[in-house]
């Protein structure tokens, strides 16, 4: 008896998880590259890059968190060609919230894999800051949405100035 | 209204007076004489070539002095011959004398054929009728509205006992390719609303190619079939197109015999009528009208006749005849009950169709007329309409289309075969292409809607596959549909019949809306508010997010922009574009894609 019940107990869960939004399968959000080094003053770039996107994209929006300010900062966010709607806000010092859609339908069901944003970081002083990025929607092309796991990025200011470039000898 | 009803006392006194003098008159003709005088027709069997025939025709008429009146030629039936004996001899003694003879198949006398009793005349009162109803076609004939037993507007208190006519035209008003002959006193084939449906015709009293009307009773029922109509003259007819070929046998005592109306048969099937009308008849079996009748390809449209008998009992012929192309009509009346006159009979009397003061074309003129002489046309005119819409059917199929399609009276149960009445619209009905139509109620709503779907095909489909565009099908012919998720659902009907199929489809058709739940205005770029968005086409979706009163690429951009807001604040079921369950991206690309 009790193992009906918690047989009905389950069948229960599994039929309310299917009437919640249908969630994609396994997807990954990271950054390429996943380290980045620079000097002060430079403005290195990194691609938001999302893998597992097979059922299309028709939009997302995400935040992006650099947590130490004082050594790097966001600097210009652009899209691919594909985000054709978009915005950028920025929510606090260290928070923006980007957001992009596809209305031309352009990453349909199929693509694997596809660039969301690249990022320019305004390289401040030498330290360590961490690239995070926090999907608060993201869905697909087939009335589902995805629910991915994301990876940070790393970021490292060398203390020098950038260096100089020196000729090369004969 | 007491005007009214010492006017009907009088006219009721005057027909009574009248039918008895002028049935009175008949019936004692009747009694005085049931066969043309010295008149035998002889039937020879089939003995090889006609040489061979005439040679022992020739032979026995010399034997007892007889002399040929009408050749096979004439008669038009090869073995057939009527010949006029001496006077020294008895009909009775020439047909025993033929009779005896082993090349004679039958012989009989030439028996004399009346029209039904005359019944009335009277000039009516009719009410105007109605305004145009839909699925009907209204002719402008002024006097249409005279014709009850086209559309009924007299008794509107009642059921219609008319035979649905004008939604019959609206399937078919008849070919110019069908021809009815009317087989009759001639037809006053001037009139001006005759004249151009009618053929040349032909006199088989005297022998002339003029059949003209000397009597009325031809003309009349020429009109009820056949009337030029929508012609703003005078009637219309049951089968506006077809032509009359007017075929006269009877003089203008409306007194015929059998060897005239089977010559005006063969007459009729040589100029290729397609139904033969006989508003006529009598009680002695003739076997050589039934054997010309059965051997015709024409269907034979026949008056059951007017003495009000049960014609089971005492058969009146050719309606009584057991011929399978034969259609026996009973006449009934403004309120769909036997006419009190009508012969009936649930063997011998196929159906009844209006025969009760019926306005029709006479010579020179209009008038009303009573009998089975008339219900008999109306028979004729919707056989015309059948065989125009489908000229491959022959005599067999028409007539058992006409009977299986009869309006079911249960108080005509027991005196014809069907227990019915003669429709018109509804034989049509059947033979219309295999086309598919539906319709669905209601068409827009709030979830959960509950649809009931009706077939609306011609053609008589057999089965039918419905998609109601969410994913459920059905096989029924009428399917209600439950509907549960909000959207906009293309409908399909596919009917089969005997290998052949149609399909229809409506786009779009059902327009189902999420339960209504009130919305919010979209915040702006500056911090205030756009006007409370507005449904544009009443989907239930409110598509104009910035509530500017249309949609434009405005209202996808300020959903992407406020997406968050929307996800937060507002009501799914009415921002739920692509139909996913909740607001998402997925909504600003349908809503793109809409705008």
């Amino acid at each position: 008896m009790k193992k009906i019940n918690i047989l009905g107990v389950l069948s229960a869960l599994i039929l309310v998880a299917g009437l919640i939004a249908p969630v994609s399968a396994y997807s990954l959000l990271f950054f390429n590259p996943s380290v980045v080094e620079s000097n002060p003053g430079e403005q290195p770039a990194i691609d938001l890059i999302m893998e597992g996107c097979n059922a299309g994209i028709s939009g997302y929006a995400l935040y992006l968190v650099l947590d130490n300010p004082a050594v790097a900062s966001f600097g210009e966010i652009t899209f691919p060609s594909w985000v054709t709607l978009n915005k950028v806000e920025h929510i606090n010092s260290t928070t923006v919230l980007i957001q992009g859609a596809d209305p031309g339908k352009l990453v349909e069901p199929g693509v694997s894999i596809s660039n969301l944003a690249k990022i320019s970081i305004h390289a401040l002083k030498a330290g360590y800051a961490t690239l995070s990025v926090e999907p608060v929607i993201i869905d697909d092309d087939r009335k589902g949405r995805y629910d991915p796991v994301s990876k940070t990025a790393s970021i490292v200011i060398s203390g020098a100035g950038p260096s100089p470039l020196i000729p090369a000898t004969r | 209204m007491e005007r009214v009803s010492v006017s009907w006392i009088f006219r009721a006194c005057l027909l009574f007076i009248l039918i008895g003098m002028v049935w009175g008159g008949v019936q004692a003709e009747q009694l005085s004489q049931t066969y043309m005088p010295g008149e035998v027709i002889v039937r020879y069997a089939d003995i090889g070539s006609g040489t061979a025939i005439a040679s022992v025709a020739s032979s026995l008429n010399t034997e007892i002095g007889a002399d040929t009146i009408y050749s096979e030629e004439k008669l038009g039936i090869k073995g057939m011959q009527v010949v006029k004996i001496p006077d020294t001899m008895s009909v009775t003694e020439a047909v025993q004398y033929f009779k005896s003879n082993d090349y004679v198949s039958y012989a009989e006398p030439n028996f004399v054929t009346y029209l039904p009793g005359p019944i009335g005349g009277t000039g009516n009162s009719i009410s105007e009728s109605g305004e145009d109803t839909p699925g009907m076609t209204i002719p402008d004939d002024p006097d249409f509205n005279l014709q009850w037993g086209l559309y009924n507007t007299l008794n509107i208190n009642t059921e219609r006992a008319d035979i649905s006519a004008p939604e019959a035209w609206n399937i078919s008003t008849g070919s110019p390719d069908i021809i009815v002959a009317v087989i009759d006193t001639g037809v006053d084939f001037s009139h001006e609303d005759l004249a151009d449906n009618c053929l040349s015709g032909y006199n088989f009293v005297d022998f002339d190619e003029n059949p003209v009307d000397d009597n009325g009773h031809g003309t009349h029922c020429a009109g009820i079939i056949s009337a030029v109509t929508n012609n703003s003259i005078g009637i219309a007819g049951v089968s506006w197109n077809s032509k009359i070929l007017p075929v006269k046998v009877f003089n203008s005592a409306g007194k015929s015999n059998v060897a005239l109306e089977i010559m005006g048969i063969k007459y009729a099937e040589r100029e290729g009528a397609d139904i033969i009308s006989c508003s006529w008849g009598g009680y002695t079996y003739s076997e050589t009208l039934k054997e010309v009748i059965d051997r015709s390809p024409a269907l034979f449209v026949c008056a059951a006749g007017n003495e009000g008998y049960d014609i089971d009992e005492i058969p009146h012929y050719p309606a009584a005849y057991s011929s399978p192309n034969i259609i026996s009509v009973g006449a009934s009346d403004g309120m769909d009950m036997p006419a009190w006159f009508s012969n009936y009979g649930v063997s011998s009397v196929d159906l009844f169709a209006p025969g009760t003061e019926i306005y029709s074309t006479l010579p020179g003129t209009y008038g009303f007329m009573d009998g089975t002489s008339m219900a008999a046309p109306f028979v004729s005119g919707v056989a015309a309409l059948i065989k125009g819409q489908k000229p491959a059917y022959d005599a067999i199929a028409v007539k058992n289309l006409i009977l299986s399609s009869v309006d079911q009276k249960y108080w005509l149960d027991t005196v014809c075969s069907t227990g019915g009445r003669l429709n018109a619209y509804r034989p049509l009905s059947q033979v219309l292409p295999l086309t598919a139509e539906f319709k669905a109620e209601p068409g827009s709503g709030t979830i959960p809607l509950n649809v009931q779907f009706t077939d609306l095909s011609s053609g008589n489909p057999e089965s039918w596959r419905w998609t109601f565009g969410d994913g459920f099908e059905s096989g029924q012919q009428n399917p209600a549909h439950m509907y549960m998720k909000p959207g906009k659902y293309s409908v399909t009907l596919t009917i089969f019949k005997e290998g052949l199929s149609s399909f229809a489809e409506k786009e779009d058709y059902i327009n189902v809306k999420p339960p209504f739940q009130p919305v919010k205005a979209f915040p702006d770029k500056k911090g205030d508010y756009h006007p409370v968005p507005t449904d544009q086409d009443d989907d239930g979706l409110f598509e104009d997010i910035n509530g500017n009163g249309w949609l434009e690429y405005e209202d996808p951009k300020l959903l992407f922009d406020q997406i968050l807001f929307a996800i937060k604040e507002e009501p799914v079921g009415q921002f739920d574009f692509d139909g996913s369950g909740f607001i998402g991206f997925g909504d600003v690309v349908k809503l793109y894609q809409m705008v």
